[in-house]
């Protein structure tokens, strides 16, 4: 290995117009690329009665729907699943391939993605959406549904 | 190296912190899974809220102290060794807890949204975030000059705490999968002892993260002080070496030629 004491040359990123001009750059590089990244999950789910309104803007797109799930939820052949979606008035027929988790229910907000096919809503995933709120079994019930939720 | 210029593993006061981590821990697990009871909607699911959000409160507190000893470190009046010890210690502490809070997010995920991972923003942010602070500490062991080092890592810290802004607000101000805060407003939405739980774990996990960071710390200086005494032993070696036959300036130095 060879050693020198002799000064070494200056690198060329030194001077400080060259750092801010390349600091700059990795920051807008940075934000366009989280832009690019961000641009589809900043509008998460478009709500029931907005998707409705928008169906002919829409078309056969896919994007994700977000309504409260109502009564009457049945399993067609094939294994999917047949039930409707409200928010806000609007009603929306559902078909889905998706495997929801265990609590999916009627009255559970969801949020599926999918795309419209006529007037139905053809989807291959189910989400179930939860709120901010948390509320405690009551003692009594508590071993009786056990891990129901 | 000189045993004795390296100092002790542990403090009292660490050993103190280590010790209330490891308490504060042990109660929160008991309260988290036989005290508290389930919850209505999420049954048994709810025991990972005693979890994931203390280590993600934890995971935001790293970075933002990796970015607050880097703007010490970058203000000239306040520039020491110390800032930047402290600065690598939050963010690899920081990205500890960052891939706690997606692991243990994606678990919640699966079991209550029926999906694991999702791209909504919040996740996406989080994801971005951990994908920085392996940035960070990369740069870290790339770059070979003690204050270029500093310099650039401490603007990608400022970087991680913008994102962390960004990221914690990121429900509040964008239609997300994941909820918005359920324990940092007025009247928080959980009570009784899903919530005693909660504030336990992050007194727990606070209590955690302060010990790993203190002793993330004192390796980064006990990593400081062997490289410096190394240093010195090569350079007594040499100067022992040269002081038959001085060397003169600019002249070449070939090492391992005996």
């Amino acid at each position: 290995v060879e050693l020198t004491v002799a000064p070494r040359r200056r690198r060329s990123f030194t001077t400080r117009r060259q750092k801010v001009v390349a600091g700059a750059l990795v920051v807008v590089a940075l934000g366009l690329l989280m832009f690019k990244g961000l641009s589809d999950a900043l509008d998460y789910y478009i709500p029931a009665n907005q998707a409705v309104a928008q169906r002919a803007q829409l078309g056969t797109k896919d994007f994700r729907i977000q309504g409260d799930v109502m009564d009457d939820v049945r399993t067609v052949p094939g294994g999917r699943l047949d039930f409707d979606i409200t928010l806000h008035g609007a009603v929306v027929d559902v078909v889905s391939t998706g495997s929801p988790s265990s609590l999916f229910k009627p009255g559970m907000p969801v949020v599926l993605a999918g795309h419209w096919q006529g007037s139905v809503f053809s989807s291959y995933q189910i989400m179930v959406q939860h709120g901010s709120s948390y509320v405690e079994k009551p003692a009594a019930t508590k071993h009786a549904s056990g891990s129901s939720a | 190296v000189r045993k004795s210029a390296i100092a002790p593993p542990s403090t009292p006061l660490s050993r103190a912190l280590g010790w209330a981590a490891l308490v504060t821990l042990a109660v929160t697990t008991w309260w988290g899974l036989w005290v508290s009871p389930p919850d209505k909607v999420q049954g048994q699911f709810v025991r990972i809220l005693y979890v994931h959000p203390a280590v993600a409160t934890m995971c935001y507190g790293g970075f933002g102290i990796c970015a607050l000893a880097s703007i010490a470190w970058l203000w000239p009046r306040l520039r020491s060794r110390r800032w930047d010890r402290l600065a690598v210690a939050g963010a690899e502490v920081g990205a500890v807890f960052c891939l706690a809070t997606l692991v243990t997010g994606s678990i919640w995920g699966r079991a209550t949204w029926g999906v694991w991972w999702t791209w909504d923003a919040r996740l996406t942010l989080t994801a971005v975030l951990f994908a920085m602070s392996l940035g960070y500490l990369a740069l870290r062991r790339s770059v070979d000059n003690p204050h270029s080092r500093s310099m650039v890592s401490s603007m990608v810290a400022i970087l991680m705490l913008l994102t962390v802004v960004v990221d914690h607000y990121a429900t509040a101000w964008w239609v997300t999968l994941h909820q918005n805060t359920t324990l940092f407003k007025p009247g928080p939405t959980v009570h009784g002892w899903q919530l005693a739980t909660m504030l336990l774990s992050f007194v727990a996990f606070g209590l955690l993260f302060a010990w790993m960071l203190v002793h993330r710390y004192r390796l980064e200086m006990l990593e400081e002080r062997f490289e410096n005494e190394a240093l010195n032993a090569a350079l007594a070696e040499r100067r022992s070496e040269t002081s038959a036959t001085p060397v003169r300036a600019g002249a070449v130095l070939r090492v391992g030629e005996q």
